[in-house]
């Protein structure tokens, strides 16, 4: 059951200083922890994806294997790749992962700014309840 | 195998150094994106692995043969397209291809139908009257067709307009995909070039100043690819 909408949520920019490579193993990574990219999923197939964004099949390649090494995804002789299943822990450890890769930029501007952490967590907490309203 | 070895190859014409003691192999399928400025020797080099110079010296060898004594069994594994075509003018697209095409054996029809659609190509029209853009589809079509093991482009977007581009791209992707083949690809346009290529070789003066995975060397400059040539060239000049 791939969908015709995964390559709509994966948008690349081959112009950025990011390898194109690394965008796609983050962004999918993203989808998995967030639920968006359900476990059993079938992937596109390299060739399909490396057409769908315009970059070298080797590079989508090279994503599929990291993601294969990362454990998020599995590989089956002959059939598409599919989303693992994770356990409870396995994906709350990744957002997390996530969440820490998201808010390092976050924790050294509260540093240059010489905001406390008391100060800085309670903004957090603000903004987390804002934007559950 | 071994697609191309380029041994410390250097070419004068006259007094004026076009290649200096460069190196170059490719040894697996790979798209190698080919960067320079103006005169740099992209054009000459990619001459060179076809045969048509020769070293003044050092060693060129393509698909494990001297280019000096390249021959039928090599040459009809070798595709290119010139930035300045040679195309017979006086031919109609139509019948240039299938002139061509006579030369191959290994001669897609399928895919020379599917290139004519996609790219526009118009068969009845005259092959010197046509736009230098679609001259350069027409080289573009003529160099793939045969599903060279090596493939040669020399500044094939240039003249493109950015759908044709894409379109381009695409088939190259395929192309790639699909076969044993190592593609050179020397361009300009950095921002087509880094969608395909995976690795870059930079010519400043008739010297590689740079010849590393697109991947590494993004990691090492963070930038992209126009901004990284600015900064190579620039530092080596």
């Amino acid at each position: 059951m791939s969908r015709e909408i995964l390559p709509a949520n994966l948008v690349v920019d081959p112009n950025s200083g990011v390898p194109v490579f690394r965008q796609i193993v983050d962004q999918l990574r993203f989808h998995v922890a967030s639920g968006l990219l359900e476990p059993g999923e079938e992937l596109p197939s390299t060739r399909a994806l490396s057409q769908e964004l315009g970059v070298n099949p080797m590079t989508v390649s090279k994503a599929f294997v990291l993601l294969e090494q990362e454990r998020l995804v599995e590989r089956r002789p002959g059939l598409p790749l599919v989303v693992r299943r994770l356990g409870h822990d396995a994906v709350e450890r990744e957002r997390l992962d996530l969440l820490r890769t998201t808010l390092e930029p976050a924790v050294l501007a509260a540093r240059q700014l010489g905001v406390s952490a008391t100060r800085a967590a309670a903004l957090l907490r603000q903004m987390l309840s804002e934007a559950n309203e | 195998m071994s697609y191309v070895e380029i041994e410390n190859v250097t070419k004068k014409f006259g007094g004026k150094v076009a290649l200096d003691s460069v190196s170059l192999r490719i040894t697996t399928p790979s798209i190698v994106g080919l960067m320079g400025k103006n005169g740099s020797g992209k054009s000459t080099l990619l001459r060179h692995i076809c045969g048509l110079q020769l070293p003044t010296s050092g060693v060129c060898r393509t698909l494990g043969t001297d280019t000096a004594v390249l021959d039928s069994p090599e040459l009809s594994r070798i595709g290119i397209a010139h930035q300045h075509d040679s195309l017979i003018g006086w031919m109609s697209g139509g019948r240039l291809i299938s002139y061509v095409s006579g030369f191959y054996a290994t001669w897609d029809t399928a895919l020379e139908e599917r290139l004519v659609k996609l790219l526009e190509i118009n068969r009845d029209a005259g092959v010197a009257t046509s736009s230098p853009g679609n001259r350069q589809k027409l080289s573009l079509l003529l160099a793939v067709c045969h599903h060279p093991t090596v493939l040669l482009l020399d500044e094939p977007l240039s003249d493109l307009d950015p759908i044709a581009r894409r379109d381009v791209i695409d088939v190259l992707i395929e192309e790639f995909q699909g076969h044993d083949v190592a593609i050179v690809i020397s361009s300009h346009l950095l921002h087509d070039l880094e969608r395909i290529a995976e690795r870059i070789v930079c010519l400043d003066a008739g010297r590689v100043v740079a010849d590393a995975s697109l991947d590494e060397l993004k990691e090492q400059y963070g930038s992209n690819l126009d901004t990284m040539f600015r900064r190579i060239v620039g530092a080596s000049a």
